[in-house]
């Protein structure tokens, strides 16, 4: 369905549909091409920014100190009997 | 200071940790993962030298079974995506392969894998599943009716496709033994029935009393154990718990002599389908995000060497009730530490404190034969189970008729605390919150499980009166009939309903005289207090003070394990939520100076160091004092020394590769300690041969640091970290070989696999699966699978970022895959996000946004970036930026706008040059700018004169387009399509103008046209029917004469036309039915100054509907057949 909305778009604004029959350039790219500005450069530069060797240095993540299982605290599993033997 | 920090760190450190390695494990086994998602993977068949691994994997809602090589690591599926297959069997020599199949029945099928092809030895009509092989020529499954609830076992020899039936009843998962005749089945509830299939007769049955559903069994390769998997949560809560819950691996007896089955993995792991070979216990588990294949030893996570007392400590120091419950089993199976009725009740206990009702109703009801009050458990478990499971808890239906069952039930019992916080549950589940708050307020008990489930009732009750939620945990903590572990839990509860960084003294100051001689109790309270005086202290002095205490509190309470556990937990939460990084460090060191090595909790105190260190450095990295910066050094170093991490090891290299000489040092005399790996040496040594520099990094550099990352151990702590750092290698690899749209498909396969293995080893860690996520999304955009890229984007943006830039480039990435997989509006929002940030250079964002916007269909938005865009832009905006511009403009109907917008295009395009861009073949053509915004302006509603000129001047152009369809990217027969319509549009506006001369012309012109079209593409094209038929009605409707040369020309295109449908072998409904339209109007056309013109239109129109090919149509396509009688009836009616 998207595809046929896309084509109808195409359509429209081209007068034409444009078809990968030579290249295999998908009609997104050559669309954004004609209709688009450039900023190769930056996009290249994003794409550069983008790529991590290693773990992003995250202030913050999700995992939240206080709600680590690490610092929790247990209820006895035998309140009524004496507490189990510890070493 | 940053020199003092590290090294009182450190000194602490080399005071506690001597060397890594230990003589007896401290904590529960890992277990080894095998295989990798996102998918699910599971149901492992594995052969005998354990080099392959079959398994299913379920994606995209289908599964297949895929083939893992463990030398090579390569992955193949052995079935394709079209059909789900499941349930793989190796036979014994390991050359044939058997799955359930679901092809050619939706129930399944048996098949096995023969070279390439999949042949099935079953057919479609009955559920066939569950196969397994008795020898290499015999292969078993299962026929089950519709229900499942009736099974066949079944044997057939595969050549001679003879079939035996061999156990008719209740059968579940069948399984044999080594032995080749000892078979395992599920049969009622939760027994295991072994069988001799040799002398047909039952050997014995295994009842096991567990919890839940007994799942797949499997016998050990020696037949002397059955491992199986059991159910036991209700994981997904819809009250039942089956093989879609989470389950735990037990290993029982076959022989029968131990009636207890043994615990190996605990319930928050989740796994299920044991596979054991010879060495060790393959299985699937799903703890990570997904199901994948894992092993670990035969005996299970619990260390053989521990002793009673070893399971005890782990007991206490457990931090799961998850893993109590496993450790329990284990003191009871192997020494029998506990009695069958303290296991049980302790396991009701563990299973009621994390909130699994269902199991705790089994052993509720188990005990409940030795006290009422585990009836009134039962019966509260049971109805709270169900409450739970209630979408928007009203008391209706079927759920009111049970509460009142029970609340009768619960009146039946004698009365006693806990059967009237029973009660108290039942007012709560019917929603009479106050009623049970009231219950609730005078019961009291010495009973530690009723008072737990009576605090939580008044928390639930309570609504927004926490007060008296507080005043409950403050009884509790007071109660000193509680034990300490107890008593300080509910001190931990009653910490947390302090507000995170406001001053606590008057609240611990009101408890505290409460208080009276508990020593304990006043100390942690105390202990609070200046926690927060170290938060607010003005100055280094006053701090100093506040610590000192600290310390020495530290030094009273050093044997008191739980009240220790505490006292750090606190002081780890309230500094880190405080931000005091240095004072947390101190805590962090005392915490590991006081607990032994040698203890249970050991393990738990280095992994929370490790994590607060972690969180530490990482602080100090973002911190905005400038003096506080370079402390990170210090923290990563900490993390370095306590677990050998790879994160804080990669941190702590990128930080120094500008004083390499100091690095070498302190890892030279690290590794001589023992506290850090050789492997450790080598991973940060190639990250500055990689990173320092990394476009000098060449293939060969490449490769080499990738092999070698190949060869570190998997137990790393920390591995996603080096998982990363060789998808980065691959994915770099993949790039350089990239050449236009080529690229080596395996290299980008091990990148993926790299970052995907990252992912699961940093399943809780948001710093290594942001990077994972992100270059994956990079990964698959670069090779141009956009659907996938675009996925891993919008998992990535689901985490904070390290800065804003980065946050622009993920979202301004993420906005082009999803513009490039069709997801318009999504692409358009991604875009708007990142705008919300405010890049430094606004105006690529709006350019993108807009023309997202207008892909979106959003054309306001659209028109709104256009704006500001081209005020940013000024005269430098380009003729395609004016034609976006016009067309969302004339979307719009903002038609003066969209016209200046267009004749700017045009008048750029005239003066622009075609660019290369991107790639061999993408050139950026001023030519079709102007073309497409000619059209465009002929389109909108402006004056005849204004569209026939730009009408004239795109129709000058068609020649030149034509010539480079190909470089322009149009297709020619659309183009010629596009030039006859526009052609008979012109004709028609030169009508309105009244030039009927140059109007006839035109029409001419269309016909030439018209004719070429079919030459090149075929007479019966879409193009060439609507075309004449256009031409004729509009030559018949406005009188107009057509020339001599005309009428020849449309009838020699009526005849090729006529020509080629006769040589159409079997011509599709709509082009006969098109053909039938094109000669009842050439007929009305003809007959147009006949005088006889109706009756002769009558009589030969209807010679055309009686042709043969029409006739077809009116015996297959009936709707069309009339459509073309009503046309008839038109055309007869315009001829009067």
């Amino acid at each position: 369905m998207r595809r046929l909305v896309m084509i109808t778009v195409l359509s429209a604004f081209l007068g034409t549909a444009c078809v990968p029959d030579v290249y295999l350039i998908d009609r997104q790219t050559v669309l954004e091409l004609e209709a688009s500005g450039e900023w190769q450069e930056l996009d290249q530069a994003y794409q550069k920014q983008a790529l991590n060797p290693g773990p992003q240095p995250l202030e913050s993540t999700s995992d939240l100190v206080e709600t680590r299982q690490i610092f929790g605290m247990t209820h006895s599993d035998l309140e009524k009997k004496p507490a189990p033997k510890s070493k | 200071m940053r020199t003092r920090q590290g090294m009182f760190l450190a000194w602490m450190m080399s005071l506690s940790l001597p060397a890594l390695a230990a003589d007896k494990p401290q904590k529960l086994a890992q277990l080894e993962k095998i295989t990798v998602g996102p998918y699910d993977n599971f149901q492992s068949a594995v052969s005998d030298d354990e080099s392959v691994i079959y398994f299913t994997r379920s994606q995209n809602l289908s599964s297949q079974i895929m083939r893992y090589d463990m030398k090579t690591g390569q992955i193949r599926a052995m079935t394709t995506a079209d059909t789900d297959a499941k349930n793989p069997a190796l036979s014994p020599n390991g050359k044939e392969l058997a799955f359930t199949y679901y092809r050619r029945d939706a129930k399944g099928d048996i098949c096995l894998l023969d070279g390439d092809e999949i042949l099935c030895v079953t057919g479609p009509g009955a559920a066939e599943h569950s196969p397994f092989w008795v020898d290499n020529e015999t292969l078993a499954f299962v026929r089950s009716n519709d229900a499942g609830t009736q099974s066949k076992l079944i044997f057939l020899t595969v050549k001679s496709k003879k079939t035996d039936l061999v156990i008719e009843g209740t059968l579940y998962n069948p399984s044999l033994a080594k032995d080749g005749r000892t078979l395992v089945y599920k049969g009622k509830g939760n027994e295991l029935v072994l069988f001799d299939i040799k002398s047909r007769q039952p050997i014995r049955t295994l009842n096991l009393k567990l919890a839940g559903s007994t799942g797949p069994a499997q016998f050990s390769v020696d037949g002397q154990s059955l491992y199986f998997a059991q159910y036991m949560l209700d994981s997904n809560r819809d009250l039942r718990i089956d093989g879609r819950d989470a389950a735990a691996i037990f290993r029982i007896a076959a022989d029968g002599s131990k009636k207890d089955p043994e615990q190996l993995t605990s319930l928050n792991q989740n796994c299920s389908y044991p596979f054991p070979t010879a060495r060790v216990l393959y299985m699937t588990c799903a703890f990570e995000g997904a199901l994948d294949v894992y092993r670990t030893s035969l005996t299970g996570i619990v260390p053989t060497e521990w002793t009673k007392d070893d399971l005890w400590e782990a007991h206490r120091a457990a931090r799961s009730y998850s893993d109590r419950i496993l450790l329990l089993n284990h003191l009871q199976a192997r020494f029998q530490a506990i009695s069958e009725r303290e296991l049980m009740e302790r396991t009701l206990s563990n299973f009621i404190l994390w909130g699994e009702w269902l199991p705790a109703a089994f052993y509720a009801e188990s005990l409940s034969q030795a006290a009422d009050d585990y009836k009134v458990h039962k019966i509260l478990l049971d109805t709270y189970a169900n409450w739970v499971a209630l979408p928007r808890k009203e008391n209706l239906g079927a759920f009111a008729q049970k509460l009142d069952r029970q609340r009768g039930q619960l009146e039946s019992l004698p009365a006693s605390p806990l059967q009237k916080v029973a009660l108290g549950y039942m007012d709560l589940f019917a929603n009479r919150q106050r009623e049970a708050r009231a219950r609730a307020e005078k019961i009291e008990s010495d009973d530690g499980l009723t008072l737990y489930w009576l605090t939580l009732l008044i928390n639930l009750s309570a609504e927004k009166n926490s007060d008296q939620y507080r005043l409950t945990l403050e009884k509790r903590l007071l109660n000193r009939d509680l034990s300490e572990e107890t008593r300080l839990y509910y001190l931990s509860r009653w910490f947390e309903q302090l507000k995170p960084g406001t001053d606590p003294t008057a609240a611990v100051d009101g408890l505290k005289a409460k208080v009276g001689q508990d020593i304990l109790i006043a100390d942690l309270l105390e202990h609070e207090k200046q926690l927060y005086r170290v938060v607010a202290a003005a100055n280094r002095d006053a701090t100093r003070q506040e610590m000192r205490a600290i310390v020495e509190r530290i030094k009273r309470l050093k044997d008191d394990y739980y009240g220790m556990r505490l006292l750090f937990n606190r002081g780890m939460i309230v500094l880190y939520q405080a931000k005091k990084s240095r004072e947390l460090s101190t805590i962090m060191s005392l915490w590991l100076t006081y607990v032994k090595k040698d203890t249970k909790e050991y393990p738990f105190a280095i992994e929370a160091l490790r994590q607060n260190s972690l969180d530490l450095a990482y602080r100090f990295y973002h911190s905005d004092n400038p003096q506080e910066k370079p402390l990170a050094n210090g923290a990563f170093m900490d993390s370095i020394r306590t677990s050998d991490d790879l994160e804080s090891h990669y941190q702590y290299a990128l930080l120094h590769f500008g004083n390499w000489g100091e690095l070498e040092t302190a890892y030279k005399s690290m590794q001589q300690d023992g506290l850090i790996r050789a492997e450790s040496r080598m991973f940060v040594e190639l990250m500055r041969k990689i990173l320092l520099q990394p476009e000098k990094a060449d293939k060969g550099d490449l490769e080499d640091a990738a092999e070698q990352l190949d060869r570190m151990r998997d137990d790393h702590v920390g591995v996603g970290t080096r998982y990363l750092f060789q998808g980065y290698l691959y994915h770099r690899l993949m790039l350089m070989t990239e050449k236009d749209f080529t690229f080596d498909r395996d290299l980008s396969d091990k990148a993926h696999r790299a970052y995907l293995f990252a992912i699961d080893a940093g399943w809780n860690n948001d710093r290594i699966k942001s990077s994972a996520y992100q270059n994956l999304g990079l990964l698959h955009s670069s090779i141009r699978n956009y659907s996938l890229a675009a996925e891993f984007y919008l998992r990535r943006n689901e985490m904070n970022y390290p800065a804003v830039e980065m946050k622009q480039a993920v979202l301004w990435l993420q906005a082009k895959a999803m513009y490039k997989s069709y997801r318009f509006a999504e692409a358009s929002q991604a875009i708007e996000e990142a705008l919300k940030t405010q890049p430094k250079n606004l105006l690529p964002f709006h350019e993108k946004a807009a023309f997202y916007a207008w892909n979106a269909q959003n054309y306001e938005l659209a028109a709104d970036h256009y704006t500001r865009l081209m005020a940013g832009l000024g005269d430098k905006a380009k003729a395609s930026l004016w034609l976006s511009q016009g067309y969302v403009q004339g979307k719009l109907k903002r038609t003066a706008e969209a016209e200046q917008s267009l004749q700017k295009a045009v008048t750029l395009a005239k003066q622009e040059k075609p660019t290369r861009t991107e790639g061999v073949s993408l050139v950026y053509q001023p030519i079709k700018v102007q073309f497409v915004a000619l059209g465009l302006l002929a389109r909108l509603q402006l004056t005849i004169t204004k569209k026939m000129s730009a009408i004239q001047e795109r129709l000058a152009m068609f020649p030149g387009i034509m010539e480079q369809a190909k470089t322009l990217h149009f297709q020619e027969e659309t183009l010629s399509a596009q030039q006859i319509k526009e052609t008979q549009d012109l004709a028609r506006w030169q009508l309105e103008a009244g030039q009927k001369k140059e109007a006839m012309g035109t029409l001419e012109q269309s016909l030439r046209l018209t004719q070429e079209h079919g030459t090149s593409f075929g007479h019966l094209a879409h193009t060439v029917f609507v075309s004449l038929k256009n031409l004729m009605i509009l030559i018949r409707d406005q009188k107009l004469e057509p020339s001599a040369t005309m009428v020849a020309t449309l009838d020699k295109t009526l005849e090729n036309a006529q020509k080629e449908f006769a040589e159409e072998r079997n011509p599709a409904a709509e082009v006969r039915a098109k053909w039938t339209e094109v000669q009842l109007i050439a007929l009305a056309f003809r007959l147009r100054q006949d005088p006889g013109r109706q009756k002769n239109f009558a009589d030969r129109s209807q010679s055309i509907l009686t042709q043969e090919s029409v006739q077809f149509l009116e015996k297959e396509k009936p709707a069309i057949y009339a459509g073309l009688q009503g046309y008839r009836e038109a055309l007869a009616q315009s001829l009067r």
